[in-house]
C-alpha cells in the first residue's frame, strides 16, 4: 500500500514517516527543500520535491497512493504575517484535500491542533463537541480552524477524512519549534535557576510523540470514514509538571517564579528594544498567555472509538529525559 | 411556566458571545439559529456547565410560518420569553448591481421581517414577565452610509427607528427597548482573517465578540436605547455628529 504524506521534515511527520515505512508502506514524502537534514531516511519512503501551494506538484505525489497524511502546517508564532499562516494551513490544505478528492483516495488523516477548542471552561476537560467558547488568540488557531472548515467541506462532498486534535506534544525526535516541552526539560536539567511567570496553576494536556504518531496509524487503519478526535495524554499543571521532571531528572534546579504582569510588561520592553535594534523579538506576549492558558482535554473518544492507548506521563518523560 | 431570554442566530460569532454571557449570569435561554451551526453541541454545554435550561431550535427565520413555528415550539416547550434579543442577520455581500433578487429579500426578511414578527408573537409574553426587554442588533452601518452595504445598511437603519418608536409605545407597560450597534467584530473566520489584514488604525475598532456582548449586556439591563459598543466606536458616533457631510463623504467613499 502507497501513501502520501506532507510535513515529513516536521516534529510528527518525521516519525510518522518512519513509523508507516517500518510498517511496510511506501511512503510518498512531499519536500520542499531536498536538501533538508531532515528528511527521514528509508528504503520504502520516497521523496518529492513539492509544496502544498503548488497544486501539480501534489497531484504528481499522490498517484496512486491509498491515504493521505497532511501533517504539514506553518506553526512559527513570531511571524506576524498571516499570509505566512494562510498560504500553508489554509490554501495548502485546500489543495491537498483537493488531490485526494480528484485522486479517490481512501481517507485523509488531518494533524490539526486542540488550541482550534481554545481555552478549557473551568475544571471541565475538553471534549470534540465543545464550542469554541473565546476569539481566536492567534494566526495559528485561525488559520487551522479555518483549514478545519475546509476538510468539512470536502466530507461533504464525500471525501472521507478524519481530524485529529493533537494537545501539546513532547518527546524525543527533531528540534522544532514545535516541541517546548522538549526545551523545558533541557533547562530543569542544564540550569541552576529556571525562572518561570508565578501563574503554575495553568494547566495543559500533554501527548507523547509514540502516542500521536500511533493515533495516525490507527485512525487510517479504522473503519471509521469522518470523525474528528483528541488525541492527548495526562492533563497537569505547570507546578506539578515542574515537580515531576526535577524528579525523573534528579535535578537541584531552584524555580523562581517572578509576577506574571511583571514578565509582561519585561517582555514587552524587551521586543520594542529588540525591534529598535534590528534584533528578532523573543517569545511575545500573546504567546506567552497561550502557553499559560488552561488547555485540559479528555481523549475519551478517541480511546474508545480507535482503542487509542496513551502512555503515562511518568513513562514518556522518563523515555525522553533518557534519549535527550 | 420558566422566563428565557431568546436570541437568534445563537449559534456563532456575537449571538453566540451574548448567550455564553448570559449563560454565565445563570439566564435560562432558547437559543435559534439555522441548520447544523454547532447550535446543539453549544446549548448542551451551556446546559450543563452553567446549570441553567436551555432550549434550541433549528429554524430558518426567512419565512412567516417559520417565525409562528417557532412561537408554537416555544409555548408547547413551556417556555415564556422575558428578554428577546433579535440578533440573526444576513451580512453585505458586494454591489448592489452583482446581487440576486433572491439574495437580498432573504437579507430584507431575516433581518426585517422576522424581528418584527417575533417582536409582535412574544407581546403578551413581554407583558407577563415585565420588567422585560428586547434587544435588537443593529449596525453601526445604519448610521454610516457606506458602498457595498444597501440592503444591510437599509435593513439596520429600520431596526434602529422601529426599535426606538416601540420603546416610546411599551414603556407603560414596563417593557423597554434597546438597539445595539456593534461596528466590526472577529465573528466569523473569514471576517476574523479580514480584520487581521486591515491596516493599524482601522484594526483598533474591530471588538472580540464576547468584549462587545458583555458590555451590550450590561447597558441593556441598564434600560439604555442606544449601545455603542467599543471606545474608538463611540469616537466615529461623535465625530458623525461633528462633521461636515463633505468630508464624511470623503472618508466613506475611500472604504469602497
Amino acid at each position: 500500500m502507497r501513501v502520501f504524506l506532507t510535513g515529513a521534515t516536521g516534529y510528527v511527520g518525521h516519525q510518522l514517516a518512519l513509523e508507516l515505512a517500518n510498517k511496510n508502506f511506501t511512503v510518498h514524502a512531499l519536500i520542499r527543500n531536498i536538501e533538508s537534514r531532515n528528511i527521514p531516511v528509508h528504503t520504502n519512503i520516497k521523496v518529492f520535491e513539492g509544496d502544498i501551494c503548488n497544486y501539480s506538484s501534489i497531484r504528481r505525489a499522490m498517484k496512486k497512493c491509498d491515504f493521505v497524511f497532511h501533517t504539514a502546517a506553518y506553526t512559527n508564532l513570531k511571524c506576524r504575517n498571516i499570509d505566512n499562516f494562510f498560504n500553508t494551513n489554509v490554501f495548502g490544505t485546500e489543495n491537498v484535500l483537493k488531490a485526494a478528492y480528484m485522486l479517490d483516495v481512501k481517507k485523509v488523516i488531518y494533524t490539526s491542533t486542540l488550541s482550534v477548542f481554545g481555552p478549557s471552561y473551568k475544571s471541565i476537560p475538553i471534549e470534540e463537541a465543545q464550542p469554541r467558547l473565546a476569539s481566536f488568540t492567534n494566526d495559528y488557531e485561525l488559520t487551522k480552524s479555518m483549514s478545519e472548515e475546509k476538510v468539512m467541506e470536502y466530507t461533504k462532498k464525500g471525501l472521507p477524512c478524519i481530524i485529529l486534535n493533537v494537545t501539546r506534544v513532547y518527546g524525543p525526535g527533531l528540534k522544532t519549534f514545535s516541541n517546548g516541552v522538549n526545551r523545558l526539560i533541557s533547562m530543569i536539567i542544564k540550569n541552576n535557576i529556571l525562572l518561570v511567570p508565578n501563574n503554575l496553576k495553568a494547566a495543559s494536556n500533554y501527548v507523547f510523540i509514540g502516542d500521536v504518531v500511533d493515533a495516525h496509524v490507527l485512525a487510517m487503519e479504522s473503519d471509521i470514514k469522518n470523525a474528528k478526535y483528541i488525541i492527548g495524554g495526562e492533563n497537569i499543571d505547570y507546578e506539578n509538571l515542574f515537580q515531576k521532571i526535577k524528579i525523573i531528572t534528579k535535578s537541584s534546579t531552584k524555580i523562581v517564579k517572578i509576577n506574571f504582569s511583571l514578565v509582561k510588561t519585561g517582555l514587552t520592553i524587551l521586543n520594542a528594544f529588540r525591534n529598535l535594534v534590528g534584533k528578532s523579538s523573543l517569545i511575545s506576549v500573546n504567546m506567552l498567555q497561550s502557553l499559560f492558558m488552561n488547555r485540559i482535554s479528555t481523549s475519551k473518544k478517541a480511546i474508545s472509538e480507535l482503542k487509542y492507548m496513551p502512555t503515562s506521563l511518568q513513562i514518556g518523560l522518563m523515555e525522553t529525559i533518557n534519549q535527550l | 411556566m420558566k422566563s428565557y431570554t431568546l436570541i437568534t442566530g445563537a449559534s456563532t460569532g456575537f449571538g453566540k458571545a451574548l448567550a455564553i454571557e448570559c449563560a454565565q449570569k445563570k439566564m435560562n435561554l432558547i437559543l435559534v439559529s439555522l441548520p447544523n451551526s454547532g447550535l446543539v453541541e453549544l446549548g448542551s454545554f451551556l446546559k450543563s456547565n452553567f446549570k441553567i435550561n436551555v432550549l434550541t431550535f433549528e429554524i430558518d427565520l426567512s419565512t412567516k410560518e417559520n417565525c409562528h413555528l417557532l412561537y408554537n415550539e416555544v409555548k408547547k416547550s413551556k417556555g415564556s420569553v422575558k428578554y428577546l434579543i433579535n440578533n440573526a442577520g444576513v451580512l453585505s455581500n458586494g454591489l448592489f448591481e452583482n446581487l440576486s433578487e433572491d439574495y437580498f429579500l432573504t437579507q430584507i426578511d431575516v433581518n426585517i421581517t422576522a424581528p418584527t414578527l417575533l417582536t409582535k408573537l412574544f407581546i403578551d409574553d413581554f407583558k407577563t414577565n415585565s420588567p422585560s426587554g428586547i434587544l435588537n442588533v443593529s449596525s453601526m452601518a445604519s448610521f454610516f452610509h457606506l458602498p457595498k452595504k444597501q440592503v444591510y445598511s437599509g435593513t439596520k437603519a429600520y431596526l434602529l427607528s422601529f426599535s426606538k418608536s416601540l420603546r416610546k409605545e411599551l414603556k407603560k407597560y414596563g417593557i423597554w427597548v434597546s438597539i445595539v450597534c456593534p461596528g466590526g467584530m472577529n465573528t466569523t473566520t473569514g471576517l476574523c482573517l479580514q480584520n487581521r489584514k486591515l491596516g493599524w488604525a482601522s484594526r483598533q475598532s474591530i471588538l472580540n465578540p464576547e468584549d462587545a456582548a458583555r458590555e451590550t449586556l450590561k447597558k441593556f439591563f441598564k434600560q439604555k436605547e442606544l449601545i455603542i459598543p467599543g471606545t474608538i466606536n463611540k469616537l466615529f458616533m461623535f465625530l458623525d455628529s461633528v462633521l461636515p457631510t463633505s468630508i464624511k463623504n470623503k472618508l466613506t467613499n475611500r472604504a469602497i
